[in-house]
């Protein structure tokens, strides 16, 4: 019986404009749970507001019953937009949480190291962003975030500006990374075959303002298959959630 | 031979050879119009191995008129970087503070270094004036592109800091001044431009004898072109390479940046 | 390309056009001239100031275009690039642009002396400007020869800081400078207020020495020499004037250079103004051969000094001009 680890009651507005209306969920503890919606309809703010670098305007974010605060809470971060820092070689980005946590050097670089092997970029070390690829330095993202075995994992939408070559590869690897080393992910997507191939459970959102129009648990075993009918089964019915006028 | 020695001999030989098409074009010029004051590059290098050898006409040597200058720049625009980065810097991070105040700030950009010649004449004393009127020019470029440098800074990155619970100090040491080095690095390769070019309208001040604006001057003076020019020429050459050893400088220290470039 | 470059090329010629449409002078009914003098030199060129005051070449006719200058340096830059027909100004920068092959001529005198050399309250004696600065009008001004002058008399350094004339009472009163010379009434001020006394004036340092002279172009003399002879007639009627009516011309001076009247008549004892105007042609030798000596005219230039001195000063308009009354 897994846990709950999050609790989600939030409200948002900008200036005049609702951009999420009583959005109300929980995430389990090592769930991989995929948040859909359309585009603009407010997955970026939802998922600043869950790490804690924006504030909702009314309503909470806890883990654990506390209020979540990045400075106390282990959380980590996949943006959308290339996020590795220019002048870091990948070695020091991926060491970048746990330098600012204060960690002892010796121990950062390697488990550094490990989360480097762990999404396959091994040798890449001192290389330099400039030098890697749109797809390897989301990868290095994604080791960076799991560099600090954080208790909650936000992604938002981190294939979103990748090929759909390489946004299928990924997919096949985020499912062994998490599969290696268990940790709780929100995922955020527009995308609702990535929906239905990677989540635990999903959750829907409505076009602006953004509130929960439904949940889906997704039973299938994994690594699913795209093309058995189960899937196409679940991701026809979750497709015609989001089609359903307002 | 690799790719990159290539197009760097192609460079520097190209350079080369448009300097001697130039050369050629002044010397059938200067023989054509026969004037004082259209002089041979004979006669320029003449007058320029003469003060080299001999000095001006008060027996100040070259090198000592350029030493005086180079002095001069250096002292104005090490004063404009200590005011200006750290200027930049704080308003850039506080942008109600820059806002607010503006109407002070932008109009003295406006007010070219001649400008200030004649106050800086009454209330300033030999050195300190040059230093200020360097300082003039050299000030609004490394401030204004500071400043607008921490504008331009990824918010992405900034976010990477905040989520993993870095306090503010760190995300300005870490992640603000990495980001906007480079553009602070152009900004004082433009303010020192600048400085080299204010060099003379300083020197024209008089009451000093040495710098490489007063030789000019005083060679304007007695109406001898072939000093003049290469006064004017060694103004020009230093200027350039001050330029390429700070973009060399730039290149090593900014590794990580990839270059961009249209083909 | 080709459209680009067929453009660029009427651009060019259509600039060109128009630059040398404006080039053309108007030849209008009256005969312009440009004059040039130095910046309150009232008391060295008498002459010149009332020939201006009292318009009296716009009586022959003239159109003139005034110009003033900050020193004879300037004054002779653009006399050589061919903006001045006439101008008045130190014999030394007339040499030296002569030594430059510029074709400048010299008409008649202005005025003999009136320079001084005015230094801080603690220096008393020639000695003691060893190791001092003094402020000049520039490296090719006579001032800055008398400066070398004493310099090489007493054996002595003395650093020349090059400035503007009407700066130096300044720089001397902020102790930039230890003294400066100039020509009068610069010096008369800076007593006047206080910032320092004279030392020496140039009756000390070099008697009679030639100072401001009146000159012209050499291709003017010879193309339009009725040009020539009206404007000298008009000088010496002005310096005429000048002798005969003494207190109406200190109040002009008053007037132009805002001094008070003592200050001005106590700088008028350092200048001399011979009539009828002619050179002092041993003086003008001398100065020459200080500027070769000094490198500030090249020593290949002249070859025969008496012959340069002959071709830089040509009285021969005056003389006929002195005779026929």
């Amino acid at each position: 019986m897994t846990s709950q680890l999050v609790d989600v009651n939030i409200s948002k507005k900008f200036s005049k404009m609702d951009v999420l209306n009583d959005i109300s969920f929980t995430v389990q503890e090592n769930e991989f749970l995929v948040i859909v919606g359309p585009t603009g309809c407010g997955k970026t703010t939802l998922g600043n507001i869950l790490a804690g670098i924006e504030k909702p305007t009314t309503g909470h974010v806890r883990i654990r019953g506390e209020e979540i605060d990045p400075h106390i809470h282990n959380i980590s971060y996949v943006f959308q937009e290339p996020s590795c820092i220019p002048w870091y070689t990948m070695i020091q980005d991926v060491t970048m949480g746990l330098t600012i946590r204060g960690d002892d050097k010796t121990k950062s670089v390697a488990r550094g190291k490990e989360v480097l092997k762990l999404v396959d970029m091994v040798g890449f070390e001192d290389y330099y962003p400039w030098q890697i690829s749109g797809g390897m330095k989301q990868r290095v993202a994604i080791a960076r975030a799991y560099a600090t075995n954080p208790d909650f994992l936000i992604m938002d939408e981190p294939f979103g500006h990748l090929d759909a070559q390489t946004r299928y590869l990924m997919q096949i690897e985020i499912m062994r990374i998490w599969g290696q080393e268990k940790k709780t992910v929100v995922f955020i997507t527009n995308n609702i075959e990535e929906g239905v191939y990677l989540a635990s459970r999903i959750i829907v959102l409505s076009k602006l303002p953004a509130r929960v129009k439904a949940e889906y648990k997704v039973d299938l075993p994994r690594p699913r298959d795209l093309t058995s009918p189960e899937f196409l089964k679940a991701r026809a019915e979750i497709t015609k959630e989001c089609e359903v006028v307002e | 031979m690799t790719e990159k020695r290539k197009e760097l001999f192609k460079t520097v030989g190209y350079n080369i050879l448009s300097l001697i098409v130039v050369g050629i074009l002044w010397t059938l010029f200067s023989h054509w119009q026969h004037s004082p004051f259209f002089p041979t590059l004979t006669t320029i290098w003449k007058a320029f191995v003469g003060l080299v050898q001999y000095g001006d006409v008060e027996h100040i040597g070259l090198g000592a008129h350029i030493w005086a200058s180079l002095v001069r720049i250096f002292a104005g625009f090490a004063a404009a970087c200590l005011l200006g980065i750290p200027l930049g810097l704080a308003l850039g991070l506080k942008p109600k503070f820059y806002n607010r105040t503006r109407a002070i700030l932008e109009p003295v950009r406006f007010i070219p270094p001649i400008a200030w010649i004649p106050m800086a004449i009454v209330l300033l004393v030999g050195f300190s004036r040059y230093v200020f009127l360097i300082w003039l020019g050299a000030f609004f470029p490394v401030f204004i592109t500071t400043l607008l440098s921490v504008t331009r800074v990824n918010p992405v990155h900034i976010n990477v800091a905040k989520v993993f619970g870095a306090p503010r100090w760190y995300i300005i040491r870490k992640i603000v001044i990495p980001s906007v080095l480079p553009d602070i690095a152009t900004g004082m390769r433009v303010g020192l431009g600048i400085a080299w070019m204010c060099i003379v309208a300083a020197e024209m001040i008089g009451g000093e004898m040495v710098g490489v604006g007063r030789l000019i001057l005083k060679y304007a003076e007695l109406i001898r072109m072939p000093e003049i020019i290469v006064g004017m020429l060694v103004i020009g050459v230093i200027g350039f390479f001050m330029n390429e050893v700070f973009i060399v400088v730039e290149r090593w220290v900014f590794r990580w940046r990839s270059e961009v470039s249209i083909d | 390309m080709r459209r680009t470059t067929k453009w660029t090329v009427l651009a060019i010629a259509a600039s060109f056009l128009l630059i040398s449409g404006f080039q053309s002078p108007a030849n209008g009914q009256e005969k312009e001239i440009r004059f040039g003098y130095l910046v309150a030199d009232q008391l060295h060129s008498p002459g010149v100031m009332i020939m201006k005051e009292k318009k009296m070449l716009e009586a022959e006719g003239f159109k003139v275009a005034w110009r003033e200058f900050l020193a004879g340096s300037y004054l002779m830059q653009d006399f050589a690039s061919g903006q001045i027909d006439f101008g008045s100004l130190g014999a030394v920068p007339v040499l030296i642009t002569r030594g430059q092959g510029v074709d400048v001529v010299i008409l008649g005198s202005a005025n003999t002396e009136g320079s001084s050399i005015v230094v801080k309250e603690s220096i008393k004696t020639a000695k003691d400007l060893d190791g001092k600065s003094l402020g000049t009008p520039g490296i090719g001004s006579i001032q800055d020869a008398l400066v070398d002058m004493v310099a090489r008399k007493e054996n002595i350094k003395i650093f020349h800081k090059h400035m503007k004339v009407s700066d130096m009472p300044l720089f001397l009163q902020k102790g930039e400078i230890d003294g400066f010379i100039a020509w009068a009434p610069h010096p008369a001020r800076a007593v006047d207020l206080g910032y320092g006394h004279e030392l020496f004036t140039s009756n000390d340092l070099l008697p009679d020495h030639q100072c401001c002279v009146l000159v012209t172009k050499g291709a003017m003399l010879k193309n339009d020499p009725e040009t020539v002879k009206k404007v000298m007639k008009v000088y010496i009627r002005a310096c005429e004037w000048y002798q005969a009516n003494r207190d109406e011309a200190i109040a002009m001076m008053v007037q132009k250079t805002g001094m008070k009247e003592d200050v001005i008549r106590m700088a008028l004892k350092t200048v001399k103004n011979p009539f009828p105007p002619r050179c002092n042609v041993p003086s003008i030798k001398f100065q020459a051969e200080g500027l070769v000596e000094g490198g500030k005219i090249q020593k290949d230039v002249i070859a025969n000094m008496d012959d340069f001195i002959k071709q830089v000063y040509q009285p021969e308009i005056l003389e006929t001009s002195l005779e026929k009354k």
